[in-house]
């Protein structure tokens, strides 16, 4: 159970550096869902449910869907056509 | 001059700063002088030029280095504190962690007594400490006001509002599954599911993990969910901009009233006279119940007016 | 050997199995190269990955009202899951100009 929070708290702390050091919005979008999703790990392994609950509800669900929506309107989701990324 | 122009502002929206109201601000007439840049001495034009090119790409790349060193020493130093505090505290479950705290001992200990909720966590947000999460709702109903304000469409029928809306309309067409089979069926199967879920997670916020925020929270899924799979005519059947106003201000308004006293008493809550009901029965903890359906309602409809509003502009 | 012995058997064979699923969701995810067959990866992982880890677990925890939770969990992952690949791909076929090239693409 300690080699597992380790491992969850370094996932997270890398999540959050990736997430102010990616350029692009969608995928620091995407690292913020899964840091998120780990965090509600954490809140249930220190016995918190009601926190994993609202953090898996909130943090990873409705928010990034809001974000989501948000770039959207902002024009801000690259459409293949601009450039060739996501693809090796 | 005060009282008119400011009136005058007020009425018919011109500019406060315009020649008149002004007047007095404006320097006087500075003397002709010679510019000092119209013919400059060509020692005087070397170092203007040498000066701009250093500060455009020298100086620039300095400026940056600076920031980002500061930036990371900022950062580091904050991280080091912050770890040189969680070094101090006790650990985690272990013996000698805040056993003296006299506030935590009697949440634990006759928080049941006095909240009957046995989710004692849901007793703290909602009863000791039911003024803080009237707030946290209240944050909620702004934001979704604040968008109302930002995104809201005009909805008459004159040419313009006509045509940001159709503009609207296409840009939300853009790449938007309508009228999908497959995702209309896992929809009818997964939105009933969502919302008893959500539902049950509200109603039985004070006897297991959950309550207002994040049952309301799975119910604003199930709703966007039915919203992207059945489209906006569908949605519009139980959900409009009278459902979000009725919901959101009865669900405030009935928390206001039951918990808004608090702010004048300090934690000292009034006897409500409804009992507290046998300990882990569906109907007991008081007002637990029904002040977690209403915040379930404002994080749910929020949610909703959100996303609605970043669709389309109008709920 | 007794029901235990068996049980612990059933539920590491059926987790190990699991796990080969996910790593090789995880892997087809990052080698393929187009959108679709990576979709095709991240859906098994999904499905069949989670279907047989959450099998192994009920297994190992016998027949009682938490293996029945887990069981619910599985209908619901094979509910959300294939709709959300099929959505991403749709959305490929929608945006992806050069799909003719990687794939071929059979129209109405």
């Amino acid at each position: 159970m300690e080699a597992l929070s380790v491992l969850l708290l370094v996932f997270i702390l890398i999540c959050a550096v990736a997430v102010s050091l990616t350029k692009d919005l969608l995928t620091s979008i995407i690292i913020f869902m899964a840091q998120s999703t780990a965090m509600s790990v954490v809140w249930i392994l220190l016995r918190s449910p009601d926190l994993a609950i609202t953090e898996a509800a909130v943090g990873a669900g409705v928010t990034t869907l809001l974000m989501f929506v948000a770039l959207k309107k902002l024009h801000a989701i690259k459409t293949r056509g601009d450039e060739h990324d996501g693809r090796k | 001059m005060a009282a008119s122009d400011f009136r005058r502002w007020i009425d018919e929206g011109g500019e406060p700063l315009d020649a008149r109201m002004c007047a007095d601000l404006v320097a006087p007439e500075e003397p002709e002088r010679e510019d000092p840049f119209a013919q400059p001495h060509p020692r005087e034009e070397m170092t203007y030029e040498r000066i701009s090119r250093w500060s455009h790409t020298r100086g620039e790349r300095l400026l940056r280095g600076i920031y980002c060193a500061v930036a990371v020493l900022v950062c580091v130093g904050l991280s080091a504190l912050l770890i040189y505090t969680a070094l101090d505290l006790p650990q985690f479950g272990g013996a000698d962690a805040l056993v003296d705290n006299e506030v935590s001992r009697f949440y634990v200990e006759e928080g049941l007594e006095h909240t009957g909720a046995v989710n004692i966590i849901s007793g703290i947000i909602l009863d000791f400490r039911g003024f803080d999460t009237l707030g946290e709702s209240h944050v909620l109903f702004i934001a979704a006001c604040t968008v109302l304000l930002l995104l809201h469409l005009p909805q008459g029928d004159d040419p313009d509002s006509l045509r940001m809306r159709m503009a609207a309309e296409s840009d939300d067409r853009h790449f938007e599954p309508r009228h999908d089979p497959i995702l209309q069926g896992g929809a009818r199967v997964l939105v009933p599911l969502l919302i008893v879920f959500g539902a049950y997670i509200l109603l039985n916020g004070h006897l297991s993990p959950g309550g207002g925020f994040s049952g309301g929270a799975v119910l604003g899924a199930g709703m966007i969910l039915f919203l992207c799979a059945f489209g906006f005519k569908n949605a519009e059947r139980f959900f409009t901009f009278k459902t979000f106003r009725a919901a959101t201000t009865a669900a405030l308004v009935f928390y206001a009233l039951s918990k808004g006293y608090v702010f004048f008493t300090g934690a000292n809550g009034i006897a409500n006279g409804i009992s507290a009901g046998r300990f882990g029965a569906i109907l007991s903890g008081g007002l637990m119940m029904p002040l977690n359906i209403a915040v379930g309602l404002v994080v749910a409809c929020t949610m909703y007016a959100l996303f609605t509003l970043f669709r389309k502009g109008d709920l | 050997m007794n029901v235990e012995t068996l049980r612990f058997i059933l539920c590491a064979l059926l987790m190990l199995l699991g796990l080969i699923f996910e790593i090789s969701a995880v892997v087809g995810v990052f080698r393929f190269r187009y959108v679709l067959n990576r979709m095709h990866a991240a859906a098994m992982g999904d499905t069949m990955g989670i279907f047989l880890m959450l099998l192994g677990l009920a297994v190992a925890n016998g027949i009682n009202m938490l293996s029945l939770k887990l069981l619910v969990l599985v209908l619901l992952f094979w509910m959300a899951s294939p709709v959300a690949s099929h959505l991403i791909g749709r959305l490929e076929l929608v945006t992806n100009e050069e799909l003719e090239r990687e794939v071929s693409v059979w129209k109405r």
